[in-house]
């Protein structure tokens, strides 16, 4: 899937306090990924930037996951309103200083998408 | 200035087409019965709609002062008070009617370039809670309404404040109203749902799972088949 033309990116960005990424990702394997996968979310990229922290300063981990098109974007929006889910991110917050989450597409695929919102002009 | 009332109505289950069409034509009429009302149009809800009821009665009245008195009659007879203008035939309809919210619209915003559209009317009511700061308020509202650059089969459209209107207790307390016109259903369902601007960015507003989500849980995605415009009947 990830590789389709159509496939929508999902990135997660969640800076982390210090000393917490161990522990952090364990709780997302744990409580977050499987759900997510149920969801259709697909976990293309984990990543941990810096490798290694100064003292006092966390780490930042970048979690890319990829969606089937925009069915899948809708499939997942529809399945994510769940109890189990805003725990998680409560959870999460014990962990985390901030966080985002965006949605992106590849250079490629932009104007494809673009236009498919506008083929009843 | 013409004021617009979006109402939403709920049917017994399992209550037949007939009588699903007959209740819509009854509400459509009730500007000819009840002299507070200018302009009257419902539709009933199509497959794919969520959040509120069976149909979608929009409606109008010429001013407050018809608005208050409206109000009035809302507070001493109810609905049931307001539908007994009708004529004996759609009264009987009416009643079939289990329950109604409304709600007055208080235009934020509005563009109608085509006041004589007659297609598709989808109404999206949606609860901002009450932890959003006015900041982000503001900026949502500015790019909620950006949708229609970005959707060009959105020909009509409006955002509003909501209040409640009469005596039932609204399952949500909507707090904001955005509507569109479009020609086609295509226009509502494939482009509105896959313009990269709703699902890449707007939608975060909505999503749970964004750390700037504004919005209450609750959501009303309404959307029917339009049989005059509506859009138009508060165009300044």
């Amino acid at each position: 899937m990830s590789d389709a033309k159509d496939t929508i990116y999902l990135i997660d960005e969640i800076e982390l306090r210090s000393d917490a990424t161990d522990e952090f990702l364990a709780a997302f394997r744990a409580h977050y990924l499987p759900g997510a996968r149920d969801r259709g979310m697909e976990l293309v990229h984990t990543w941990i930037t810096p490798p290694e922290s100064p003292p006092e300063t966390g780490a930042t981990v970048l979690f890319v996951w990829a969606l089937a098109g925009v069915p899948g974007f809708w499939r997942m929006r529809s399945r994510n309103a769940a109890p189990e889910i805003t725990e998680w991110w409560r959870e999460c917050e014990d962990h985390c200083v901030r966080r985002t989450r965006r949605f992106a597409v590849t250079p490629e695929a932009r104007a494809g998408f673009s236009a498919a919102g506008k083929v009843h002009a | 200035m013409t004021l617009r009332i979006c109402a939403t109505a709920s049917l017994p289950a399992g209550s037949s087409e007939t009588d699903r069409a007959r209740v819509c034509e009854a509400l459509g009429r009730m500007e000819d019965a009840t002299r507070e009302l200018v302009h009257s149009h419902a539709g009933l809800h199509l497959e794919g709609s969520l959040g509120a009821g069976d149909l979608t009665w929009d409606f109008a009245v010429p001013d407050d002062r018809a608005l208050d008195g409206l109000r009035r009659r809302l507070e001493q007879g109810g609905w049931e008070g307001v539908f007994g203008d009708a004529d004996p035939a759609d009264r009987e309809g009416l009643r079939l009617l289990s329950h109604v919210e409304a709600w007055v619209i208080e235009p934020l915003a509005g563009k109608v370039p085509r006041e004589n559209l007659v297609g598709i009317k989808r109404t999206n009511l949606v609860r901002v809670l009450d932890s959003a700061s006015a900041v982000a308020v503001a900026r949502w509202s500015r790019e909620v309404v950006a949708l229609a650059d970005h959707v060009p089969a959105i020909r009509n459209w409006s955002l509003a404040r909501t209040h409640a209107l009469g005596p039932s207790k609204p399952r949500v307390q909507w707090t904001h109203a955005w509507e569109q016109e479009f020609e086609t259903l295509e226009g509502l369902l494939e482009d509105y749902m896959a313009s990269p601007y709703h699902w890449g960015w707007l939608d975060g507003w909505y999503d749970p799972e964004v750390p700037f989500c504004i919005m209450g849980p609750d959501l009303a995605h309404l959307y029917c088949f339009a049989t005059r415009n509506v859009l138009g009947w508060s165009k300044p």
